[in-house]
């Protein structure tokens, strides 16, 4: 004890060990919350499933009823009708939901279309269909 | 060595943290990864694994028969052999019943004074006693007799003849009394046959005029059924008495008599049936039929099918194809009617309808009556599709699509498929189109089975 009271150097060791820890457990702490967030992500991502019961090629438009078959909600960014993006109205399906998703289309009888419906983390489910 | 210098290092701690956090996190990063992967594997797996046909689609123009759901209510007659169960199939066994007779009522009042008027006051003052208590309705306080002894004291009435006949199966006494102020039991029935008097026990009463009765199967003198004779002799009352200051007071004395006309016999039954709305939506139901598969031992008399009619709360047959009822046969024969467009008084909002069978009018013969079946269904017009599942795994339907060239309509379900079953759905509120369509099915897992036709 008289020997760290005499020592004039005896708190700069201390000192440097508590703030080298410190630092360490806040990049740890930082990495962790970006471990989490990307992770979660990536969760989230991988638990998108989501299903075209049925197109339907009406006057002005198309509907397409999507079910939400997956582990979490989803939202619907953007549509394409023969890769061309399509204006839609926000569409959000919870788990186990359902409902129609319209597009205001001028189609033709008879023709071919490709529709692709996009989610805002990126899952896609595209298909060809014929318009009768 | 190692350990040395690991001490002598001043930024050794450090370094273990972070080498420790680093492996924490790392660890459930890809813990976290791979098991929402392999749930998710799971999951795309099962729905690779489904396999739904629609194998049929066909259009149906009724129910299923709806049968009894519970013992036949006889209100006449008797139940002889069977149950309920027997009337819930064409053929095999059957339910017999048998005419009985009807059990009738007659109400006797006092005509005339009895061995006893020993109550103290009577309003209108000088007016007899069985006077003051024989009004049919009752007239409350406009007469009455009344106690203020503080002893039991007796009042009897003879009682006007009977104009029935047959057996009497019970006799009850009634009175309509009332206490002047609240208190406690101060009154009994009285009857006096053979001479001799027979009181209840102590009755409760209120401040308020009530009507109380005492029951007798038998003659409590002879311990033997009522006679007639015994009943022209009979006199009825009460006895009362007064407790602290609270006084008695009857308004009126009267007889009941249940009795069973001699060679007289008849059949009422009726049972509880029920549509299944979630299967038939009664928005969707065009009429009911009701059909009976029965026999009789005696062929005279027509026999009538009824329902109970939830607007006027009667049975009846309004409405009915057939009104006129159908004379049986000693050999089995069908008795079928069909509701109309009336079918919607006969059948509540839960689908429940109540039948009844019985014959035209009481005869003297005593009919035996075997029922092998008897049931109610909708007419609708519906479609029945039929799925299978080829899959190794349960599945569950969902969605029901009917799709043709104007319309797209879908029907929300939950029905489930074992592996390797075949399941038959009814649904009466789905009509098919007249042009080409296709009926589409989905999972919840996903998948789906499309039928085409037209």
């Amino acid at each position: 004890m008289k020997a760290l009271i005499r020592n004039k150097r005896a708190v700069t060791p201390v000192l440097s060990s508590l703030l080298l820890t410190i630092i360490a457990v806040a990049a740890m702490s930082l990495a962790a919350t970006a471990a989490y967030v990307i992770s979660d992500n990536l969760h989230q991502t991988m638990g998108e499933r989501l299903i075209v019961e049925d197109v339907w090629f009406k006057a002005g438009g198309i509907g397409i009823y999507l079910r939400n078959i997956g582990k979490v909600d989803i939202s619907i960014s953007n549509s394409y009708v023969n890769f061309t993006a399509q204006p839609i109205a926000p569409f959000t399906l919870q788990m186990g939901k359902h409902g129609w998703l319209n597009i205001t289309y001028s189609w033709n009888s008879g023709s071919l279309y490709h529709i692709n419906i996009v989610t805002t983390r990126g899952t896609k489910v595209a298909n060809y269909y014929v318009a009768p | 060595m190692w350990l040395h210098k690991f001490r002598k290092n001043k930024r050794g701690f450090s370094t273990v943290i972070v080498v420790v956090l680093s492996l924490i996190i790392l660890v459930v990063v890809v813990t976290n990864v791979v098991l929402w992967s392999y749930t998710m594997n799971q999951l795309d797996w099962e729905k690779m694994n489904e396999d739904v046909k629609i194998t049929d689609v066909t259009r149906v123009t009724n129910s299923s028969w709806f049968t009894v759901e519970n013992e036949y209510t006889v209100n006449e007659g008797s139940l002889v052999s069977g149950d309920y169960a027997d009337t819930k199939e064409i053929g095999g066994s059957y339910e017999t019943f048998v005419e009985g007779s009807p059990t009738l009522q007659e109400t006797l009042h006092p005509n005339a004074g009895g061995t006893y008027a020993n109550w103290g006051k009577e309003n209108p003052n000088g007016l007899a006693h069985w006077d003051c208590c024989d009004e049919n309705p009752p007239d409350d306080d406009g007469s009455y007799v009344e106690t203020s002894i503080p002893t039991w004291a007796k009042e009897t009435y003879n009682m006007k003849n009977h104009t029935g006949s047959g057996n009497i199966n019970w006799v009850r006494v009634y009175l309509r009394a009332k206490l002047t102020e609240p208190g406690t039991f101060n009154i009994r029935t009285l009857v006096r046959t053979h001479a001799t008097d027979y009181e209840s026990s102590g009755i409760s009463l209120s401040t308020s005029y009530e009507d109380k009765y005492t029951h007798y199967d038998k003659n409590p003198y002879t311990g033997l059924a009522w006679t007639w004779d015994e009943l022209d002799s009979l006199q009825a009352g009460a006895s009362g008495q007064r407790v602290g200051n609270v006084a008695t007071r009857m308004t009126v004395v009267w007889v009941v008599v249940n009795y069973s006309p001699l060679g007289v016999y008849e059949l009422d039954l009726n049972g509880t049936f029920s549509i299944e709305v979630s299967t038939y939506p009664l928005d969707y139901i065009k009429s009911v039929e009701i059909q009976l598969r029965y026999r009789a031992n005696e062929t005279l008399e027509n026999w009538y099918l009824k329902a109970y009619n939830w607007a006027s709360m009667v049975y009846n047959d309004f409405g009915f194809n057939n009104t006129l009822g159908h004379a049986p046969a000693t050999e089995w024969s069908v008795y079928a009617v069909n509701l109309t467009d009336k079918w919607r008084n006969y059948v509540d909002d839960n689908g429940f309808m109540y039948v009844k069978l019985q014959d035209n009018e009481a005869d003297v013969s005593q009919t035996r009556v075997d029922i092998d079946f008897l049931a109610v269904r909708a007419v609708v017009d519906g479609t029945k599709f039929t799925f299978q599942n080829e899959g190794s795994l349960t599945l569950r339907l969902v969605s029901l699509w009917i799709n043709n060239s104007t319309d797209h309509k879908r029907y929300d379900i939950s029905i489930f498929i074992n592996s390797g079953d075949t399941r038959s759905y009814i649904r009466g509120d789905i009509t098919l189109p007249k042009d080409t369509y296709t009926v589409k099915i989905v999972t919840e897992r996903g998948n789906i089975a499309v039928y085409s036709e037209g």
